[in-house]
């Protein structure tokens, strides 16, 4: 099988030893990205998802209760350390050597593979905040086309997320009074909306709908076991 | 990333498997490395193999023991754990989530003893080791039947054969060199530089080829070969003839050490009489020749 050349973004992404963003305090996955996730290593979004109250209403707060109480979804932290710095995203990986790694590879959250990229009035721009410890990235790193593609497609995923999160805060808002949900159900939602979305658009094909046609084709050319 | 854990939805139908709430096996070994997993690992994920194994201390000789200096210590390559390295520590890959059982972090180029296990061959028969972690009654009777184990074990005593002629010619390379030290990056640099060809006659072979050649890999047990067998009945047995590639791709480093007899290990102890199988159908000689081999094999971490 040969191997695809990383892109230029791909190769200063696994090179890259510090992970400073994988550090940062707060993640937050595409619904779609959760879905992916979930169903691809067989768990369930509570082992790697923690959930914030938020304390201004926004599109994509769930709520829980009738209390008006906004919530909003991150990825998990690894296990706390007798460190100063707070302990990062709970798929990093590190070598012996210091180096890190994301071990979701090709299955990482949107926010991560267009990091540091962001769309500000139709141009691709560079976030001002990356935080990057090593390097200063700059647009001639990224494929534009590509970078503005997948946030495209990130937005859209958001705004179907966000429709999701509202058919949620429904259900929550028609339950009897008193009524008390748990993240979980939350979560199991999600899922299942996003499960009735992969049936009906990948009615059909082959691809199980998990991954992007060119990854997909390099795991189904592994043998079975 | 393909489905992992494994067949949970093989075939479309549900399959049980105890691994989607256990990890104990990437817990609580030292999982041996073949170079070609090496490579494998080092070049999909993109990591120097320095940053992922660990060389483990050998006391008793092993067709994948590997020497610095001539006359030193013997040595195997396993995989990191995290934190500091023990036998009950979890697996540098290993992605650890709360409340859920933990997940292989490089599934699709995962280790051969990592798909093997937990089944183990011996005379043709794939049958579940009897010391292994899972939970008790989590592999109900029959799976080991599934045609994947039997194509995993395959696998693994294909790649460790080979394995076993890269390190004897490692060997004979330090053997030739008495008084030197060679470094532990020196021998991880000859191991993915002779993967790297050999992946390279794989892909001239193609997949199908590399199938055929790894379904008839001898496994034990069987006969010892010498190069003299393994010239003249090459020709006819594919796994011969790729075994006589592979040695020629892999006799082409350190020109100056003369090529080695096959390090195939065999069930030496074997008689003729004693060979349950009739060696003529698979187009080999009916003795095995007497060869000072390693003694017992085995396949099995």
């Amino acid at each position: 099988m040969t191997l695809a050349s990383p892109t230029k973004k791909e190769a200063i992404w696994i090179a890259c030893r510090e992970k400073t963003c994988c550090y940062a305090p707060v993640v937050i996955p595409g619904g779609h990205d959760i879905w992916r996730i979930s169903r691809s290593l067989l768990v369930q979004p509570t082992s790697f998802l923690v959930y914030f109250r938020t304390g201004q209403p926004r599109r994509d707060a769930f709520h829980l209760d009738h209390s008006g109480r906004e919530f909003r979804l991150a990825l998990a932290k690894g296990p706390t350390r007798r460190t100063k710095t707070a302990p990062p995203c709970v798929f990093l990986m590190k070598t012996r050597d210091g180096s890190h790694r994301c071990s979701l590879g090709d299955l990482r959250p949107a926010v991560c593979r267009t990091f540091p990229a962001e769309v500000v009035d139709g141009v691709v721009c560079v976030r001002p905040d990356a935080g990057c410890a090593c390097r200063g990235w700059n647009l001639s790193d990224m494929d534009l086309d590509e970078e503005w593609s997948d946030l495209t497609e990130r937005q859209s995923d958001l705004e179907t997320y966000c429709a999701i999160v509202d058919k949620w805060n429904s259900l929550v808002a028609d339950a009897p009074s008193g009524a008390l949900f748990v993240f979980e159900q939350f979560c199991q939602h999600v899922l299942k909306e996003y499960d009735a979305r992969e049936q009906s658009s990948n009615a059909g094909t082959a691809s199980n709908g998990l991954l992007p046609p060119a990854a997909a084709e390099g795991s189904h050319a592994q043998d079975g076991r | 990333m393909s489905m992992n854990p494994p067949d949970a939805r093989e075939d479309g139908k549900a399959t049980p498997v105890p691994c989607i709430t256990c990890d104990a096996c990437c817990r609580n070994y030292v999982v041996p490395v073949s170079g070609e997993d090496i490579w494998k690992l080092s070049t999909r994920q993109r990591l120097d193999p320095s940053q992922f194994v660990v060389v483990v201390p050998e006391k008793a000789p092993r067709p994948d023991a590997f020497r610095l200096a001539e006359g030193g210590p013997l040595h195997t390559l396993a995989l990191d754990k995290k934190g500091p390295f023990s036998i009950k520590r979890p697996c540098v890959f290993l992605i650890e989530l709360p409340g859920s059982a933990a997940r292989c972090g490089v599934y699709d180029d995962r280790p051969i003893v990592c798909s093997t296990y937990p089944m183990s061959m011996w005379s043709g028969v794939v049958a579940l080791r009897r010391d292994v972690l899972c939970p008790p009654g989590g592999w109900p009777a029959g799976s080991a039947l599934q045609p994947k184990w039997r194509t995993a074990m395959q696998r693994l005593v294909f790649q460790m054969d080979i394995y076993g002629e890269v390190v004897a010619r490692w060997n004979a390379r330090v053997a030739a060199r008495p008084g030197v030290s060679f470094v532990l990056p020196e021998y991880l640099s000859y191991v993915i530089n002779v993967y790297s060809r050999l992946n390279e006659l794989q892909e001239a072979i193609g997949p199908e080829g590399v199938k055929g050649v790894v379904g008839t890999w001898p496994t034990f047990p069987r006969p010892a070969l010498d190069a003299e067998t393994v010239a003249e009945f090459a020709p006819r047995v594919p796994w011969l003839r790729y075994f006589a590639l592979a040695r020629g791709v892999i006799d082409e480093f350190y020109p100056y050490v003369s090529p080695l007899p096959p390090a195939l290990r065999a069930n030496a102890d074997a008689t003729a009489a004693e060979q349950p199988v009739d060696l003529v159908t698979a187009g080999l000689p009916t003795a095995p020749r007497p060869v000072s081999g390693h003694g017992p094999s085995r396949c099995t971490p």
